[in-house]
């Protein structure tokens, strides 16, 4: 009885206990992080019943929180995929609208700037259209600047979101350890209520650290659990909670004093997706537009530069340059923590429109304050190693950049390097005055008026401004190509036209017609260095020849030429050359290797031909060539000049500016020139060679005539006018006809004779070819100065003339000798810069490390049939108000592909830019809904075990409640039993 | 499965909430007209949206130009015809001063025409577009291109041609040089062209005159240089004539002295030198194989006047005259109806490709609208739908709302 009444009293605890649960759950239907809880009840066992086992009604064992441990761990991971996407797609969301915003975006201002441009450039020379281009140029600064604030804001807000997230996670980290350390400190044998609650407030804390990060939770013994975070980075163990925190836009976990960047292996939650949009959204932008904006500003600078503006002012830039200072100085940020050092940092981007999208890290190393390696963060390459040298301006270079350091750096420090990522934001217009936008090009072509052939000058790219041809401005020397003949030009200064001067060095080229629109490649940017000519036979010494020779007789010895290239484009090569090779085909073997052009021409210098007393013409042989007759200096050059052989072997003559009146005889094919003069010693041809000293061909005559001599003594006198007939014939060349001597009157002594016989034997032969005279003995004499072969004095007499003259009918040859001398070429080498080609002889080449320049700085294409004579001027564009082909490249920037390889415009890489970020935004979105989803279901299946539902609580409501009446009932019972038995005993 | 009741509750409401933001974007969409409202909406269409509106500002851009360049390209064709009007009345003129009957009096009266078409045709060389620069003078567009310089009409533009931009790869000039139309334009014989050295300090000048043309062929291509310099010992002003293309000396004419008002004949030309020149002065004397039309009209017209010249009282020379006359006014004329039929070629040019860019703007337009703009009929029935589907989901919510087991508690 007593029994019962225990019984329904533990009925009746027991189902308030139940009762107590339920409201309980009921109030906490809509707490956040609450687990519904259930009453775990069981029989009481003890107490005896008599002989039999009744029990002792019923007890409560716990009351029991309804988890489901993987549930509550899938809700975590969704909730850290969701958070993770969520974040990514809002810190997007700030900047995709306006990117694509028509009123926000870069294009409708880059659209704008190149109309200006265009409606400026078709009328050059009206200031308003000019102005307006740079208002327009101020506009597109202004968008420039105003996307750079939406992406710094952007930014910003990523840095403070980041540094609260980090916080966040802190202070979620302190206390989940606290609370493990509670519940540690519950386990021995507090009541179940108090754990209850600690675990759901856990619970609730760890669901709030999966939103900021993916955390791997780990069950420990006492209920407590561990914390990591991205690759096992500790948060939380036990009582202890580790700290991270934020380094520029690094993530760093603290362990005392060690820092590890952990940035790259966070993932998930609210920290994974600022990170993602950082790394992958936010830079990758910024870098785009900052390469939009750097090559914007390099390609109008650079057009702009190669220009004149509308006062022939070499044009100055429009936007202020992104590589002057303090601007390389800002493109670097310490990533470390460590004391500051001295040390500074530029980096110089050399072409941006080539340059990678991406940041480097500049790190040095742990245990040298020297090295240092830069690596490409894109991807992980190490793009340059290299040591301090402790210079002031050590540079370094690797893709586009040029990293120049300063100063003293120490061990271990590290350094981002943004090279792109802050040009929007220093757009400036630095032109002020509309004139100085150069739409005019600094040179004009135009064909002389004399051309009779139907040849195009066409300027080309200008290429150097500074070249000394150009430098000078509108005081710049104009210049006339000239074709000496159909196929080769010289370059001259023309200041002054009726003395055109050739340049130093001298500038010839070949053109060969119908190579009609290719550009003249070889007038590029070259430089120069000639040989002294052949080096031991500049001049061959004076020989004695039987016969005019075109026969190689002084060439250059073999030599080994070695080539190299400075940026290591090809190998190094060699090349021997064969031994005694003319300049010509020397320059030949040269021209065959890479970046080498070679050209040969020879030439000497005549200044001076005298002749004998008699004042008799000489013959000279250029080439084999023979000029007969000649007579002077200037009788020689018209004779070279009117030669046709001599043109062919494109063999000129020019009359030297210098006053001296000699001249310049020049062979533009580097062949060999051979000189040879047929006279007796007192004709004599005076040459000279640049450097060498002056050289006399002198003829090789001796004053010995051919001489025929009679045996007769005629001091007596002749009378032809007695006996005979009498008859004389004389040649001067074998096979030639004779000519009839007339022999008639009477001479009464030698003289009269003699004078009688010239007078008559210049009447048949000419004057000066055979001359008559009287030997010592009183003999006749003919003598003439005979050269060549063949050449021979032959005389004729009949049998009368013969016995009065003592001349037979005989025959003796001309002197058949020549003086001769040989000149070698001269070897131009032109190489292209970067390129260096060494001879094993310097004394053929000198060598001069300042290279004269080959080149004039621009290049140009000739169209065409030019004749010889034809030519060309270029020069200062002054005054060309009207000229717009400067301008027109401006204008082309809209539409070339400047950025990248294959290459894309300013707009199509806006556009691209665009398009990434809304592929990225609207992957965001998408993985955004589907993160939800996961989330919306795992948590549908926690509460499904966790959570309250009120129709069951309140059935629970009714069915504890019932329970307790019944309890309550075997109490009345047992108390009905007690007053039975009370009743029965009174 | 069970379903706990706040479960309902925040599933119902994200439910509405999701409703409602898509409701709203219809809503917005409608309002804007636009499909796109940002770029993720749809990336590549924003791209596509991005490059075609690029493209339709060059093509905008194109077609200003092409208009730009038709009017200067019928500016120089009018003044063509104009030109070429004048021209005819100064053949016309030429031919009849041919007439034998004529006497040299009346040859001068016509002359004094030819001076006047000869002074039209002049400032009709000089005209100026409709920005104010000169049509013919290259690129000094601030500079007449035809000026009297010695009493010689002489071309002193430049052969600059000012372009613009009509395609993607293609320019079109403005027009033709006044140095091609009017100024190198072959002539019956080669002439003399007397180039003055911009370095001569002192104002002398020099006149050329053919009296030999045989020599003067002869001579051509070559051109001839003076140049005056001192004498070392005495300091007398001496002068050389040589060839300009090797520097030889021609006829001899080597340091010989300078003396006043000096006449030399050299390579069949009679030249005469007037003022005093300085040392180091000199003169190129180019032997040109064409001559400008106003120097063509000016040398008859000059040889006309004067009833007593030369040429005036000699048929020969005044056949001569002219027949080279009327062969050099021909070439001019063939000349300019040649480039006016090249202008026809580039106008039209300029046109076609004009209207290609119509066309693909047009196309490009209705490529744009299709990504860009809103198909209201489906943005409205959308809206519609999803304003139901929020209804019913509020009307909904509502009923499973009122379900609970506390009401009959």
């Amino acid at each position: 009885m007593a029994s019962l009444l225990n019984i329904g009293a533990s009925g009746l605890r027991t189902q308030q206990a139940a009762l107590t649960v339920t409201g309980q759950n009921i109030t906490n239907a809509n707490t956040e992080g609450y687990t519904r809880q259930r009453v775990n009840s069981e029989p009481q066992l003890q107490g005896l019943n008599g002989s039999r086992f009744a029990g002792a009604g019923v007890r409560v064992t716990d009351i029991q929180r309804i988890t489901d441990g993987f549930a509550e761990a899938q809700v975590l991971k969704d909730t850290s995929l969701f958070a993770q996407n969520d974040t990514l797609a809002t810190q997007i969301a700030q900047i995709d609208g306006v990117l694509f915003d028509a009123a926000g975006g870069l294009n409708g201002a880059l659209e704008q700037f190149f109309a200006s441009v265009n409606a400026a450039v078709v009328n050059p020379d009206s200031l308003p259209e000019r102005q307006l281009v740079l208002a327009q140029a101020q506009g597109l600064a202004g968008r420039f600047a105003s996307l750079g604030d939406t992406l710094g804001a952007a930014g910003d807000n990523f840095r403070a979101s980041l540094e609260s997230t980090v916080s966040g996670i802190n202070g979620l980290s302190a206390s989940i350890a606290q609370l493990n350390d509670r519940i540690a400190n519950l386990n021995s044998g507090e009541q179940n209520g108090a754990l209850n609650g600690l675990l759901d407030q856990r619970q609730a804390l760890l669901a709030d650290l999966a939103t900021l990060a993916d955390v791997q939770i780990t069950e420990q013994a006492g209920n407590q659990v561990s914390v990591l975070v991205g690759k096992g980075q500790p948060l939380v163990l036990g009582a202890n909670a580790q700290q991270l925190a934020v380094r520029g836009d690094e993530v760093v976990a603290l362990n005392g004093t060690d820092q590890r960047v952990i940035t790259k292996s966070l993932t998930g939650g609210t920290l994974g997706g600022l990170l993602e949009f950082n790394g992958q959204v936010l830079k990758p932008t910024q870098q785009a537009l900052g390469q939009l904006a750097f090559t914007l500003v390099d390609q109008v600078n650079a057009v702009q530069s190669v220009g004149i503006d509308l006062d022939g002012q070499s044009g100055r830039p429009v936007f202020a340059d992104p590589n002057t200072e303090p601007l390389p100085g800002l493109r670097s940020a310490r990533l470390d923590q460590l004391p500051a050092a001295s040390g500074s940092i530029k980096v110089h981007v050399v072409d941006a429109a080539k340059s990678p999208l991406t940041s480097y890290h500049l790190e040095f190393s742990e245990v040298d304050a020297n090295a240092f390696s830069v690596i490409r963060q894109s991807d992980g390459q190490v793009v340059a190693k290299g040591s301090r040298d402790g210079t002031a301006g050590q540079t370094v270079e690797f893709d586009q950049v040029v990293l120049t350091l300063g100063g003293d750096f120490s061990a271990g420090q590290r350094y981002e390097l943004n090279p792109l990522a802050d040009a929007f934001n220093n757009v400036r217009v630095v032109l002020a005055d509309a004139k100085g936008l150069a739409f005019a090009q600094p040179l004009r072509a135009e064909a002389l008026l004399s051309n009779s052939g139907s040849g195009e000058l066409v300027l080309g790219e200008l290429f150097d401004t500074n070249h000394p041809q150009l430098a000078q401005g509108k005081d710049s020397a104009p210049l006339l190509i000239r074709f000496s003949d159909d196929n080769n030009f010289d370059v001259f200064d023309y200041s002054d036209p009726a003395n055109p001067t050739p340049l130093d060095p001298p500038i010839r080229r070949r053109f060969t017609p119908g190579q009609n629109t290719s550009a003249i490649a070889d007038v590029a940017q070259t430089q120069q260095f000639q040989s002294k000519g052949a080096l031991t036979q500049q001049f061959s010494e004076p020989q004695v020849l039987a016969a005019p020779s075109t026969s190689l007789a002084s060439g250059y010895p073999a030599q080994t030429f070695t080539l190299s290239s400075d940026t290591g484009a090809f190998p190094l090569q060699t090349l021997r050359s064969g031994d005694v090779v003319s300049a010509k085909a020397l320059a030949a073997q040269l021209t065959g290797l890479s970046g080498v052009t070679a050209r040969a021409d020879t030439d000497i210098t005549l200044e001076g031909l005298s002749t004998n007393a008699a004042g008799l013409p000489l013959t000279v042989y250029i080439n084999g060539e023979a000029l007969e007759e000649v007579r002077s200096l200037d009788d020689l050059a018209n004779k070279i000049a009117d030669s046709e052989g001599l043109k062919e072997q494109n063999i000129q003559i020019r009359r030297l500016d210098d006053g001296s009146g000699g001249y310049l005889l020049r062979d533009s094919d580097g062949d060999e020139l051979v000189l040879q003069v047929q006279g007796d010693a007192a004709d004599s041809l005076l040459i000279s060679r640049d450097g060498l000293a002056q050289q006399q061909l002198a003829g090789v005559g001796n004053g010995e005539p051919a001489l025929l001599e009679g045996t007769s003594d005629i001091r007596a006198g002749v009378d032809f006018g007695f006996g005979g007939p009498y008859s004389l014939q004389l040649a001067t060349s074998s096979g030639a006809p004779l000519q009839d001597i007339s022999l008639s009157g009477r001479f009464d002594d030698a003289n009269a004779l003699r004078n009688g016989l010239q007078e008559a034997v210049d009447a048949a032969l000419g004057a000066d070819v055979v001359q008559v005279g009287i030997g010592s003995g009183g003999n006749l004499r003919f003598s003439s100065r005979l050269f060549g072969s063949g050449a021979q004095l032959e005389v004729q007499t009949n049998a009368a003339a013969a016995g009065v003259l003592g001349l037979e009918t005989q025959s003796v040859a001309g002197v058949d000798r020549l003086a001769s001398i040989s000149a070698s070429g001269r070897v131009s080498i032109e190489v292209e810069p970067g390129v260096t080609l060494e001879p094993s002889t310097s004394e053929v080449f000198a060598f001069d490390p300042n290279f004269a320049r080959a080149d004039l700085g621009f290049a140009f294409e000739l169209n065409g049939v030019p004749k010889a004579g034809d030519g060309f001027v270029v020069e200062f564009n002054a005054d060309g108000s009207s000229d717009n082909r400067n301008g027109l490249n401006m204008a082309a920037l809209q539409t070339a592909s400047l950025i990248g390889d294959p290459g894309s415009t300013l707009a199509e890489g806006y556009a691209q830019l665009v398009a990434q970020v809304g592929v990225e935004a609207g992957q965001a979105a998408n993985n955004r809904d589907a993160a939800q989803g996961l989330l919306e279901q795992s948590i549908a299946r926690r509460e499904s075990v966790s959570g309250v539902n009120l129709d069951e609580e309140a059935a629970n409501l009714i069915r504890f409640e019932q329970a307790y009446n019944a309890s309550a009932q075997v109490i009345s019972v047992a108390r009905d039993i007690f007053n039975s038995l009370l009743n029965a005993v009174a | 499965m069970r379903v706990s009741t706040s479960q309902i509750h925040q599933q119902a409401t994200a439910q509405l909430s999701r409703l409602g933001q898509e409701t709203s974007l219809s809503q917005q969409r409608i309002a804007s007209g636009q499909k796109l409202l940002k770029a993720s909406d749809d990336p590549v269409a924003a791209a596509k949206i991005l490059e075609l509106n690029q493209d339709l500002a060059v093509r905008e851009q194109y077609l200003k130009n092409a208009d730009q360049a038709q009017t200067q390209l019928q500016a120089q064709d009018s003044v063509i015809t104009q030109v070429v009007e004048s021209l005819q009345r100064v053949r016309e003129l030429t031919l009849q001063a041919g007439d034998g009957t004529l006497t040299s009096q009346d040859r001068s009266f016509m002359a004094e025409e030819l001076d006047a078409r000869l002074g039209e045709m002049r400032s009709l060389l000089n005209s100026r577009g409709a920005d104010g620069n000169y049509l013919f003078s290259g690129f000094q567009g601030d500079r007449e291109p035809f000026a009297d310089i010695g009493g010689q009409l002489s071309f002193v533009g430049d052969q600059g041609q000012r372009r613009v931009q009509i395609d993607h790869s293609s320019t079109v000039a403005l027009g033709v040089s006044g140095f091609r139309l009017f100024e190198d334009v072959g002539s019956a014989d080669i002439v003399p062209w007397v180039q003055t050295s911009q370095t001569n300090r002192s104002e002398v000048d020099l006149t050329a005159k053919v009296i030999d043309q045989e020599k003067l062929t002869d001579f051509s291509p070559d051109n001839l240089a003076v140049e005056f310099f001192n004498d070392d010992a005495s300091g007398d002003l001496l002068f050389s004539v040589t060839r300009a293309g090797d520097g030889r000396v021609v006829d001899g004419l080597e340091r010989q002295p300078f003396a006043a008002n000096l006449n030399l004949e050299s390579v069949g030309l009679d030249l005469r030198f007037s003022g005093q020149p300085s040392p180091g002065d000199s003169f190129l004397v180019d032997s040109s194989p064409s001559q400008g039309l106003l120097g063509t009209a000016q040398e008859i017209a000059n040889k006309l006047a004067d009833p007593n010249s030369a040429t005036n009282n000699s048929n020969d020379l005044l056949r001569g005259l002219i027949d080279s006359t009327l062969i050099e006014l021909d070439n001019s004329l063939n000349t300019m109806l040649g480039v006016q039929a090249e202008l026809g070629a580039e106008q039209n040019r300029i046109e076609s490709t004009a209207e290609l860019h119509r066309t693909v703007e047009l196309q490009g337009k209705q490529a744009l609208s299709s990504l860009r703009d809103v198909d209201f009929a489906q943005a409205v029935s959308d809206l519609s739908y999803q304003a139901f589907l929020l209804e019913a989901a509020q009307q909904s919510f509502v009923r499973v709302n009122n379900l609970s087991l506390f009401n009959a508690l």
